[in-house]
């Protein structure tokens, strides 16, 4: 909401922007006003723009992929419960969870299952009025591209930037922040539903603790929101970054090297955690999954 | 009829500045679309629209979780005639990364060994007192694109 105040306010006389350098340049345009006037002046004073992002599921699927964690489609949320939602709270929040199942069976190329998770997405999609996302065109891409794992995944990607963007232009920012929670919150149900718990290895626990991280920002971006239900999510991820805080940081700097083809970043901080503080977070995250599943 | 008047007034100002925020945020999605997502291939982008309208002097900032395994691309697309300075910083405040000046569209690609929460800061730079010109605001988008870096690998002795 923030975001959009300041947009609005920024807005108020640079109604007819171009979406090209020649209509900005134009000194006729509406979009101008004088470099040194009181607006400039006021706009020197205000406060730098922050925005809050989290990894794409994709993204956390693969990471949890090279961790180990194996395809089980027993552990996706089923495919029939996507007639339970009917309000656009719960709309949004599940289709950020099949966005993640989708983004998962896509990993492990499971087309039939990407199929039947891209029509429960499509249908909340639709419910949410986001026609756009998941149109007949993107459909016969889906299809033409299903045993192709990279397209797919850039097809969906972006469907659901399409939903992402949607939803902001049309003020209900709120519900794209919930579609990111329920994403990410799937995203790393996934990567610890399959645990070994008596004998974890140690780069999926290293890969569960770095999502420590990504809770910050997506805290961060639910406070932006005053809706009763983001923040109902807020409450129950602050209650999940309890067990978070439990890992320990060693700060140091990051590293960059510039051998090679691009620049390589090492270092950074080192995180500390026992096999306890990761058997917490998955209990955590089971719950407030299975609640928003329901 | 004065307070007839007065709620019609309001009403118009209303439906004008949803109007302008609308198209504030439509202009931005184009934009996004049309020149950032090229400029971004072959990384994926991670499906949320993080761009504003920037006026000269503005400044922006994210803070993001970088995987290790990946590699990134952090691209700074924008609409305005004036430079943007693109900034990756550490949690430590420690500058890995400054674009050069001459960027139209800075961006920085780099691999990421170890997990890190990095800072990610933009500034448009004000315009000079002297200038003709007139200090237009524009769309910015700020994307963030990522590979698996072993996959990125194959691909590269795939093609030598």
């Amino acid at each position: 909401m923030k975001k959009y105040i300041y947009i609005l306010s920024l807005s108020t006389i640079v109604f007819a922007c171009g979406s090209d350098h020649n209509a900005n340049s134009n000194e006729e345009s509406n979009t101008t006003a004088n470099v040194d006037d009181e607006a400039s002046k006021k706009r020197a004073n205000k406060a730098k723009m922050v925005f809050y992002t989290v990894p794409s599921p994709y993204e956390t699927a693969l990471i949890f992929e090279r961790s180990g964690v194996g395809y089980n489609i027993g552990v996706l949320n089923s495919i029939d419960n996507v007639n339970n939602y009917s309000t656009n709270v719960k709309q949004a929040l599940n289709f950020g969870v099949y966005g993640a199942d989708l983004s998962y069976a896509n990993i492990f190329d499971q087309s039939q299952q990407c199929m039947f998770y891209m029509n429960c997405a499509k249908k909340l999609a639709d419910g949410l009025g986001i026609t756009s996302a998941f149109d007949a065109e993107t459909m016969e891409r889906i299809e033409a591209n299903m045993n192709n794992r990279d397209s797919l995944m850039n097809i969906i990607n972006d469907s659901y930037w399409i939903a992402d963007s949607y939803l902001k232009e049309n003020e209900q920012d709120f519900l794209s922040a919930l579609i990111i929670s329920g994403g990410w919150i799937e995203g790393l149900y996934l990567g610890t539903v399959t645990l070994d718990r008596d004998k974890p290895s140690d780069e999926l626990m290293k890969s569960i603790a770095d999502q420590k991280y990504s809770l910050d920002n997506l805290i961060g971006l639910l406070a932006l929101y005053e809706n009763p239900e983001v923040v109902s999510i807020k409450t129950k991820l602050e209650g999940l970054k309890i067990s978070f805080d439990k890992i320990t940081v060693k700060e140091s700097a990051t590293s960059v090297s510039n051998e090679g083809e691009m620049a390589t970043l090492d270092g950074g901080n080192t995180l500390n955690f026992t096999k306890e503080n990761i058997i917490e977070i998955a209990d955590n995250i089971k719950t407030i999954r299975n609640e928003i599943i329901e | 009829m004065k307070l007839l008047n007065n709620q019609a007034l309001k009403f118009i100002v209303l439906i004008v500045f949803t109007a302008i925020s609308i198209n504030a945020f439509s202009q931005c999605k184009n934009f996004t679309k049309k020149e950032g997502f090229p400029a971004l291939a072959p990384f994926t982008h991670n499906g949320q629209l993080t761009s504003a309208k920037f006026f000269p002097g503005d400044e922006a900032e994210i803070e993001m979780t970088f995987n290790g395994g990946n590699d990134y691309r952090v691209l700074v697309c924008s609409q305005l005639q004036v430079e943007v300075e693109l900034k990756v910083l550490d949690k430590k405040g420690n500058v890995l990364h400054t674009s050069n000046p001459n960027d139209e569209n800075p961006h920085w690609d780099f691999r990421v060994k170890s997990t890190q929460q990095l800072i990610v800061q933009i500034k448009v730079a004000e315009m000079e007192e002297t200038s003709t010109k007139m200090a237009a605001d524009g769309c910015i988008s700020i994307l963030v694109g990522f590979r698996d870096s072993s996959h990125a690998e194959k691909l590269l002795k795939l093609n030598h």
